[in-house]
């Protein structure tokens, strides 16, 4: 009785954010075009204020489009751990014969398809209002680009998901890689303006090969030019599942051990 | 203290829930909860509404203690209109729910009582000792400073009315008081009750736990589908079963249509039917117990009868006769 | 209809929440702390005063960042702790509970502000010097409560239900936006001015510039005129969000939908 009560107890912003994992996938998707083309717009208006050379209003919106993967492919996986925990439904998807790691593959694959909307989405707002040219681009490039940036976000997200199985503060990492990635991954700015030592962190985002390998679609690359980005998202996505599979079952272990399960 | 001062006095009571329409909502239908309800509870009396799940003893409650505002009819509480005075009634009384929520897991009892006192503006020089006092009052001055999530059931249970009391109220709601808890703190809870209206305190409670209503209640009311089927002592309850008898049977097997079939015959009143283990039990309240067994019996022919007893006739049987739809 | 005991009870009551899970803040913070990082990185090429204003920004943004994410949740927390019911039968009115909380919730977006300032301090060594301190800080005062009172409005939603709060959350980057907190206001688009005008921390914010920046006064009104039209704003608000508690407290008493979850 009172591990229900240690679930109630948790601080309301626990429940909040889980809802963002539990609501309908109409909020779901309204709440990640609002919030994107308003993040989108203040910081073209920041860089607009800024007159930075390289960072120019389009430079940014451009990069922020890409960076809206981020909402239902990394916290949209990431996040239905911790929502799974505040319904009390996680020991109930334990107790069945499928591993969890399973359960949170089939989650990616919707937050795969919410992820390819949105991105749409905002590359169309940043073309319609923020002068981003994306005539050059190649449309099935750019879409082959976009599509593998979103498999290793993905796996991403379910490396952090699975952690979720057992922390009690998943929450916290969430909602931190949301937003983290707006500013070590090239998409406000060049990595290269990030200090010496905060630079190697931006490798590991998948979301910095995207977001350098749509600029580089967008200016008229073909497929062969932006292969060696998509390779190595492709291997870093690989590793991601592997990892994410190997912690799952783990942390699964850990917590069946600990009776951390329903348990923030 | 005038003990025949009316405090709470209701007449023709009734509550409808709207369709929900708000944003978001699932929809739905019209909800009658409580039906043209009326009575009236004396100053210093423990008065409890007894009725089954969903019979609309906490919609009552709650349009007396200021939370829902009442379709039509009239209640006065402390001679004000709970929905049009709230504020000032307010001050005045008191609610505490049953069950576990209710509490600020992450305070520590002493600050919840300090949060409440704050909120019903108890006078800052008062404030700490009578936080103290409730304190002792319910036996928590012990794990005072500990955090509520680290309270058992039981104290967590004790720490609520002792928020209910706060702000010394002259009427106070207890909703299902008992509600969930073992039978020794049930018990605890109970005499606290006793002992608070021995001070004065007009107490209105819920319940369906007939022994408590039995034990507590200096008057209850029998309420079911949001109708009062029966108000009295619970004396004068039993005494409506007073000339009936009880036919208790016992048998492997009494499927539901056979209990309809009980209820239906000549002098039957109520029927009542339990699952014990590997075979059922029908308690039926009877006008004459002696030409209905041979009846009963046939009617179970084909079923491997245990028993067939005659009892007396309880106040469980009056409240079933009650709320029985026959 | 506010008690300012109560207002202080709940600001308490909010502060000792804060202290046992002070991770919680994280969530409702990291937006605006990387948002005026991003911004320090993109102003660090042009420097001077720019630097400022993210700091300045970054304070406005983490009081609103915090406000809209648990303040106006704090009836959602009772409400999922089966709590309300117990505020809700007490003489105090609810909004004062709300607004103690709020009170609470945007001062430790404050947190953002520092954040900011040390990053400012150690990663791009700027120095801070505020032309009118004591203006600034009247103005930082009167921004607080006056995102307080904005998370106040929000706030008395989750009276009639708790599905409100995904819908307010979206309410969180527009105020970023159109608050002008980061930038000058000159550089949004006119048509976007009306909704700006209406957000008191709009002026908040040009209050805290006017008093930070030797020579700034963008639309022209000075401090006390930015200061002025924020006490205004809020009044408004403070008045909107009374009467939408009182309207929907009504609702919800009606309707029964008050301590449902």
């Amino acid at each position: 009785m009172s591990r229900n009560y240690l679930g109630v107890k948790a601080s309301a912003l626990v429940a909040m954010r889980s809802q963002f994992a539990v609501i309908g996938p109409g909020l779901w998707l309204l709440q990640i075009l609002t919030t994107t083309l308003f993040q989108m717009w203040f910081f073209v208006l920041v860089s607009d204020f800024a007159d930075d050379p390289t960072a120019t209003p389009s430079y940014v919106a451009l990069g922020n489009a890409v960076a809206s993967l981020t909402y239902a492919a990394v916290y949209g996986v990431c996040m239905s751990a911790g929502a799974e925990k505040h319904m009390g439904t996680m020991s109930g998807i334990m107790s069945t014969p499928t591993r969890v790691f399973y359960v949170f593959l089939g989650k990616g694959v919707y937050q795969s398809l919410i992820g390819m909307f949105t991105v749409t989405m905002s590359l169309l707002f940043s073309v319609l209002f923020f002068g981003v040219d994306l005539s050059a681009a190649e449309p099935l490039t750019l879409a082959l680009v976009l599509l593998v940036t979103c498999f290793s976000m993905v796996g991403f997200g379910m490396i952090i998901g699975s952690i979720g199985v057992y922390v009690r503060s998943s929450m916290v990492l969430g909602s931190i890689v949301l937003y983290l990635g707006l500013l070590l991954c090239g998409v406000n700015f060049p990595i290269s303006y990030l200090p010496d030592w905060l630079e190697p962190a931006s490798l590991v985002f998948p979301l910095t090969y995207g977001v350098d390998a749509v600029r580089d679609v967008a200016t008229g690359a073909g497929l062969m030019d932006v292969s060696g980005y998509l390779v190595v998202m492709l291997l870093i996505g690989m590793a991601f599942y592997v990892l994410a599979y190997v912690l799952f079952s783990y942390f699964e272990k850990l917590a069946l051990k600990h009776g951390s399960l329903d348990v923030f | 203290m005038n003990e025949n001062e009316i405090v709470i006095s209701v007449k023709d009571l009734v509550k409808v829930y709207p369709a929900a329409t708000h944003l978001l909502g699932d929809g739905g239908k019209e909800k009658l909860a409580v039906d043209r309800i009326s009575f009236d509870i004396h100053r210093g009396e423990i008065f409890g509404m007894l009725g089954p799940n969903g019979a609309g003893k906490t919609t009552t409650i709650k349009m007396l203690s200021t939370l829902l505002i009442p379709t039509s009819g009239t209640a006065t509480v402390l001679g004000m209109d709970p929905s049009k005075d709230s504020m000032k009634l307010r001050s005045r009384i008191n609610l505490v729910s049953g069950g576990e929520r209710g509490l600020y897991f992450r305070l520590t009892g002493r600050q919840n009582l300090d949060f409440f006192s704050d909120m019903y503006q108890v006078p800052r020089e008062k404030k700490k000792k009578r936080v103290q006092d409730l304190l002792d009052l319910v036996g928590l001055t012990d794990s005072a400073d500990i955090r509520v999530e680290n309270y058992s059931r039981g104290m967590k249970q004790r720490l609520h009315l002792a928020r209910g009391l706060v702000n010394e109220p002259e009427v106070l709601f207890l909703d299902e008081p008992t509600l969930g808890l073992d039978p020794e703190i049930a018990r605890e809870t109970r005499a606290l009750i006793k002992k608070l209206s021995r001070e004065g305190m007009t107490i209105m409670l819920t319940t369906h736990y007939m022994f408590e209503a039995d034990e507590l209640c200096d008057r209850l009311a029998i309420i079911s589908n949001g109708v009062i089927k029966g108000i009295g002592s619970p004396y004068s309850m039993k005494d409506a079963v007073r000339n009936d008898t009880i036919i208790e049977v016992e048998a492997g097997e009494i499927t539901q249509s056979q209990k309809e079939q009980m209820k239906a015959l000549p002098g039957v009143s109520a029927v009542s039917l339990e699952s014990l283990e590997g075979r059922m039990m029908a308690r039926m309240v009877v006008m004459d117990a002696a030409t209905l067994i041979p009846t009963v019996a046939s009617l179970l022919e084909g079923q491997r009868i245990i028993s067939i007893k005659v009892d007396q006739p309880t106040l469980e049987d009056a409240y079933l006769k009650m709320v029985s739809d026959k | 209809m506010i008690n300012l005991r109560a207002v202080k009870a709940a600001l308490k009551q909010q502060a000792t929440h804060f202290f046992v899970d002070p991770q919680w803040v994280i969530p409702s913070i990291i937006a605006p702390f990387i948002f005026t990082t991003v911004t320090l990185f993109l102003f660090s090429h042009t420097g001077g005063d720019l630097l400022l204003y993210a700091i300045l920004g970054g304070g406005v943004l983490g009081m609103w960042g915090n406000t809209i994410q648990s303040s106006s949740w704090s009836i959602g927390y009772d409400r999922m702790n089966g709590t309300l019911e117990a505020i809700m039968v007490t003489p105090t009115s609810l909004s004062s509970v709300v607004l103690g909380r709020c009170l609470w919730n945007s001062f430790i977006g404050l947190l953002n502000a520092l954040a900011v300032f040390l990053v400012a301090q150690f990663a791009f060594g700027i120095d801070v010097t505020l032309r009118d301190p004591a203006g600034f800080i009247i103005a930082l005062v009167l921004t607080l409560i006056s995102l307080s009172v904005l998370g106040m409005v929000f706030g008395a939603f989750y009276v009639v239900t708790r599905a409100s709060s995904a819908l307010f959350q979206m309410l969180e980057f527009p105020v970023y936006v159109l608050s002008g907190a980061v930038y000058s206001l000159a550089i949004l688009p006119e048509w976007t001015r009306p909704f700006s005008y209406v957000i008191p921390a709009t002026w908040g914010a040009e209050a805290l510039k006017i008093a930070t920046f030797t020579g700034y006064d963008s639309l022209g009104i000075g401090y006390w005129g930015a200061l002025a039209i924020l006490a205004f704003t809020t009044v408004i608000f403070l008045a909107l969000s009374l009467r939408l508690f009182t309207y929907l407290e009504e609702k919800a008493k009606v309707s029964g939908t008050l301590v449902r979850y």
